[in-house]
């Protein structure tokens, strides 16, 4: 019975490395495996626990620095000063938030929408088509920013392409015949 | 290439300076520094990164899990040892080391 009560917490380290491994960038992976095996020469279950969950930090942050330097890459970030690198950094993050945000806004009205008018089986519908007039808002709001403000742009592009293939993704799922 | 040399990375360093030839289980360097997972990684992701440490994967026992290891490569035993001799440089802590 005690068995049971202190294996959950090296049930969870293990599927919480497992999860890392999985889902980790490629530069990433080998250390990812490397934390996962090691979970299984440490003896005490809590200790496991902490340790999986010093390992998925450490992957975040690992994979982070790599994301950031493969985005350095693409969008033409130069070694010309950690300022100038910053303020486009903070200039993609606003983007991304920006997205996110009205986004969320966008989820809210409909939903708030649906509670009072009661749209029944026209919501998935409704869902769909103010999906996609947000892509194209987004979209152009790349287009309009991309001259003078690229990195906020470039900052909503991936964020809109990331919910964009989310929405895609959860309509296909829930809401389409199989 | 710029590494920070935090204190928690000269203790590190310091660990495998002990059998410098030997391979390390990151666990043991854990226990041996009283350095969490997620302080222990990085530094060694960072190591690695820099060249400093080779990594390798110990699949010599049958039945047993592969297992990663550790070791400084020339370059990072000789950081190592200039270091070890420097303790100013351990006192102040985040000292910069360029590569190169």
């Amino acid at each position: 019975m005690e068995r049971g009560i202190v294996a959950a917490p090296r049930k969870i380290a293990i599927k919480l490395l497992s999860a890392v491994v999985r889902h980790s960038l490629e530069e990433s992976r080998e250390w990812a495996s490397a934390m996962l095996e090691e979970l299984q020469f440490i003896e005490g279950d809590w200790e496991a626990l902490f340790w999986a969950l010093g390992c998925t930090t450490a992957i975040f942050r690992h994979s982070s620095r790599s994301f950031w330097a493969w985005f350095a890459r693409q969008f033409g970030f130069k070694e010309d000063g950690m300022n100038n690198f910053q303020k486009r950094t903070a200039g993609a993050l606003a983007g991304v938030g920006l997205t996110i945000a009205a986004t969320i806004l966008l989820m809210i009205i409909v939903h708030l929408s649906d509670y009072f008018f009661d749209f029944a089986g026209w919501l998935p519908k409704i869902i769909i088509t103010m999906s996609a007039l947000a892509e194209v808002l987004f979209v152009g709001a790349v287009i309009a920013l991309w001259r003078k403000k690229r990195p906020m742009a470039v900052g909503i592009l991936f964020t809109a392409i990331l919910l964009g293939t989310h929405f895609a993704v959860y309509i296909s799922n829930h809401h389409l015949p199989r | 290439m710029k590494l920070r040399l935090s204190p928690q990375t000269l203790v590190v360093l310091d660990a495998f300076l002990d059998s410098p030839q030997d391979w390390k289980y990151g666990y043991d360097i854990s226990r041996n520094t009283g350095l969490k997972s997620g302080t222990l990684y990085p530094i060694l992701m960072r190591l690695a990164d820099r060249k400093l440490l080779e990594t390798s994967w110990d699949t010599s026992e049958s039945g047993k899990p592969p297992r990663h290891l550790y070791r400084l490569v020339p370059d990072g035993l000789r950081l190592a040892r200039e270091l070890r001799v420097s303790p100013a440089t351990r006192r102040n802590g985040a000292a910069a080391w360029s590569e190169g």
